[in-house]
């Protein structure tokens, strides 16, 4: 099965001039998102691949030199989801 | 057992008058009164010293991280970890308050907010703000009461880190170590006087808030504009622990940057930034 990754659903969302804030009820917290981390759970509002996001950055900004673009993604992947605003799912779909 | 101003519980002070002393030095506007001791009322933390050491024990408030292993045996180190502490057991006892990371002055007829951040000349910018006169809040904490933007003192006195910075004006250290209250080698009280700093329980309501940016390059100081994203990102503090729902907090700033004057002030000499935010702020 493929890993997944898609919004915690335990957030709730507020938008204040275009940044995301995301209110974190049970943890007692608040994140604030930056530009590149907004685009990245606009993008999760539905489960997507990992290397789908990278290639959707890529298609966004096609100027950026691919390798470093891959490596920043990956890393603010794993730092979202290491703070619970991304969760990992499995999707038999993708593997079918 | 004391009990400090109108707080509901107490604190047990066993054979630790020196620490009790040391608290009492750092703050203002307080009363504290020993009680009889009330068996249905603990104490909401009991100190006493075992081998020299200090010692923390309560039920309610965890005792500060450095304590875990062995509690300090300087009075300074002892006061200095339970002034955070403090904050916590303020927002038990005060619920309706959620509280702001930042410094506070009263410019005009209101108060000017300094959103904490690292090494952005906060509290330089506070000290010389009291040297021009103006009356400092806080320096680190604010309380707000819910459904309002007035500013609630905590009567604490500011800290400052040691050395102080060689750059500082010679009035401005003169009039920092003229104030030198409870220290040791690496961070000094500053004991403001009656008019410096505001007691316990006054309020003020906040006019502005601004964000601070120490200039490592001799530019002048200078205004820009902030949006209310930028201010409110600065403002969440994830590390404050407080009873309060996170979604309560986040209206409540929110309303709070809705409702104030919001600006950006980089700067690289204090006396330029005191100089701006007193011809903007000053009335």
């Amino acid at each position: 099965m493929a890993k997944m990754l898609r919004q915690n659903p335990e957030l709730e969302p507020r938008e204040v001039e275009g940044q995301i804030f995301l209110i974190d009820e049970e943890g007692g917290k608040i994140h604030h998102l930056n530009r590149t981390a907004s685009a990245v759970w606009r993008l999760l509002e539905t489960p997507f691949d990992q290397n789908a996001i990278i290639d959707q950055f890529r298609f966004l900004y096609p100027d950026e030199d691919a390798k470093r673009l891959k490596k920043s993604i990956r890393s603010l992947l794993r730092d979202l989801a290491d703070q619970k605003v991304l969760i990992r799912v499995r999707d038999k779909k993708v593997d079918a | 057992m004391v009990r400090f101003g109108d707080y509901t519980s107490c604190i047990r002070f066993d054979t630790c008058d020196d620490l009790l002393a040391g608290f009492k030095s750092i703050l203002r506007g307080w009363t504290v009164d020993e009680v009889t001791h009330s068996a249905d009322a603990p104490p909401i933390i009991s100190f006493s010293r075992k081998d020299g050491r200090f010692r923390w024990k309560s039920k309610k408030l965890p005792h500060p991280d450095d304590w875990k292993r062995k509690g300090p045996r300087s009075v300074m180190d002892g006061v200095a970890d339970f002034h955070y502490r403090f904050l916590d057991w303020h927002a038990l006892e005060y619920r309706s308050h959620f509280c702001l990371h930042c410094a506070a002055v009263e410019v005009g007829d209101g108060l000017i907010i300094f959103p904490s951040v690292k090494k952005a000349g906060k509290s330089t910018l506070v000290m010389e703000m009291a040297l021009r006169g103006y009356k400092v809040y806080c320096d680190d904490v604010l309380p707000v009461e819910l459904g309002k933007t007035d500013g609630f003192a905590m009567g604490i006195l500011p800290r400052l880190r040691l050395p102080l910075p060689k750059s500082l004006s010679p009035d401005h250290l003169e009039f920092v170590r003229s104030r030198m209250g409870l220290s040791d080698k690496y961070a000094a009280y500053i004991n403001l006087r009656a008019s410096e700093l505001a007691d316990f329980g006054e309020t003020s309501p906040i006019h502005a808030v601004v964000l601070l940016g120490r200039s490592g390059d001799p530019v002048p100081a200078r205004f820009s504009d902030v949006g209310k994203a930028e201010a409110l990102a600065r403002m969440i503090d994830q590390n404050y622990a407080t009873h309060m729902s996170p979604t309560v907090i986040f209206d409540e700033m929110l309303k709070l940057v809705s409702n104030v004057e919001l600006t950006s002030l980089e700067f690289f000499d204090v006396r330029d930034a005191a100089d701006l935010i007193e011809q903007a702020f000053g009335g």
